[in-house]
């Protein structure tokens, strides 16, 4: 089970704030660049470091020293997984491990995190200067493991995750199957933002993935006819997984369960989505959770905006849920959040946590006339029970991957 | 301490308490050691760079590795300064 929740993002710094932007169909998406090779829209987290590390001193003095010297001269997403992997511990009273302790688990989704770091970096070292002191510590895969182990005094296993814009999904699968096998009993899942340099903006505006809209009004969400890519949102979002025995002997408040996941391959390496895929992955997720279609109440769906993509994942929910479709409603926060790839799986199971726990369902800011009638959108965020939802994610390198979640 | 070590001194030091933030500056004495203050590899190689880039100087790195402490890393900025 979930037993802490933890945010920093486009929405705001905080769980509460991604919360408010749900409950509000906010968008956080607007316009960050003068393209036109870079895309013009974006979702970046409006996060002051200086700030966060003096509201964590006002209240302990040693917290705010140890994050100051820690995430110094980092670059950005080690600071925004930091603030949610902190607030997560904290909610969930997740405490330090001695060393004799089997410790708690750490595993960050995203494996190449700090890519205009390294941009920057480059351009040091073609101009003749030295590169940052810190870039062969931050530029790894593991620093940001490592932080967050520093940080909350954290000493079981650990590792990083990747599966692109299923990174998310992946990380909570291989943390689910840590509770499983008993290699911990808590694990600390961050989903960790992903700091795109103007190379990677620039390749994905060539692929013509992202969207080439110039301003907010003419951006077609997912879902929408006008969908032309994605747009790029900056969060980071973290989850503190538990076993209940363990939750329940530390009594832990349950903030929701992670009752089924499935992470599969598509034997292709591309970018494109492949119906079958998301099809089995769908099925197998809920398999894992002993569940069917019919118990699903929420679909919060990969669509990033992509025609191909969010078109391929209508013709696989069209197949999983047959005759519940008008039934099941769907919503996709994306539209909110803006794509924040390595993040997007937990900052997903978020939104849907958010729902179960506050009995409504988010909308969407950027959906007019939907490309399929035959789905039971959510157009404006309304009042309802949640209590499983199915959360679809699927990434380049041919990822398919499906979690289920049920209420506390 | 002469006035241009003392100068150097005081940018080295400046570097030190920024680097290693939340340290008290009164600790920071010229016969202390980095690694004495509570700087890591790494903490030391941004203190050596950011002194030598304040000072406008570009040092080998190979000079620095015999600095045992603040005393020889000033030394070996010093004698780059050429004063």
């Amino acid at each position: 089970m979930v037993s802490g929740r933890g945010f920093a993002g486009g929405a705001g710094t905080g769980y509460p704030a991604l919360v408010a932007a749900l409950r509000a169909d906010r968008s956080a998406i607007r316009v960050v660049a003068a393209g036109p090779r870079v895309p013009a829209l974006g979702a970046p987290a409006e996060f002051a470091a200086e700030a966060w590390w003096d509201g964590l001193a006002a209240a302990d003095p040693a917290l705010g020293a140890r994050a100051r010297r820690l995430l110094r001269n980092v670059p950005r997403p080690a600071l925004l997984g930091a603030a949610a992997a902190l607030e997560a511990a904290r909610e969930a009273g997740l405490p330090a491990d001695a060393p004799g302790d089997a410790g708690t688990g750490v595993i960050v989704a995203g494996s190449n995190l700090a890519q205009d770091w390294g941009f920057a970096n480059a351009g040091a070292v073609l101009a003749g200067r030295s590169p940052n002191p810190r870039h062969a510590v931050v530029y790894a895969d593991s620093h940001q493991v490592g932080a967050v182990s520093e940080l909350l005094g954290l000493r079981g296993p650990g590792a990083t995750v990747g599966a692109a814009a299923a990174s998310g999904h992946a990380a909570l699968f291989q943390a689910w199957l840590w509770l499983r096998a008993g290699v911990v009993e808590r694990c600390v899942v961050l989903g960790a933002a992903t700091g795109f340099s103007p190379v990677e903006a620039e390749a994905f505006a060539l692929l013509g993935a992202s969207s080439p809209a110039a301003s907010v009004a003419e951006l077609g969400g997912p879902f929408d006819r006008r969908h032309a890519g994605f747009v790029a949102g900056e969060a980071a979002a973290a989850v503190v997984l538990e076993t209940e025995p363990a939750a329940r002997a530390r009594g832990a408040v349950p903030r929701g369960g992670l009752a089924g996941a499935a992470l599969l391959l598509g034997a292709r390496h591309g970018p494109e989505p492949d119906v079958d895929d998301e099809e089995r992955a769908m099925r197998r997720a809920l398999a894992a959770a002993g569940l069917t279609a019919g118990d699903i109440d929420l679909v919060s769906a990969h669509a990033t905006g992509t025609p191909a993509g969010d078109r391929a994942e209508c013709a696989a929910l069209r197949r999983v849920f047959a005759g519940e479709l008008g039934r099941v409603r769907v919503n996709a926060p994306k539209d909110l959040t803006g794509h924040t790839f390595s993040s997007a799986g937990v900052v997903a199971v978020l939104a849907c946590l958010a729902q179960m726990e506050g009995g409504f369902l988010h909308g969407h800011a950027h959906l007019a006339d939907p490309i399929d009638e035959a789905f039971s959108l959510v157009r404006r965020a309304e009042p309802a029970r949640v209590r499983a939802a199915l959360v679809n994610g699927f990434g380049f390198g041919g990822f398919a991957a499906a979690l289920v979640l049920t209420s506390a | 301490m002469d006035p241009e070590t003392q100068r150097i001194f005081e940018v080295v030091k400046a570097n030190v308490v920024k680097v290693l933030t939340g340290l008290d500056p009164a600790l920071v004495t010229i016969e202390r050691s980095l690694t004495e203050l509570g700087a890591n590899s790494v903490d030391r190689v941004e203190v050596v760079m950011y002194s030598a880039e304040d000072l406008g100087l570009d040092v080998p790195r190979a000079e620095l590795h015999g600095a045992r402490n603040l005393a020889d890393l000033v030394a070996v900025l010093r004698r780059h300064a050429g004063a």
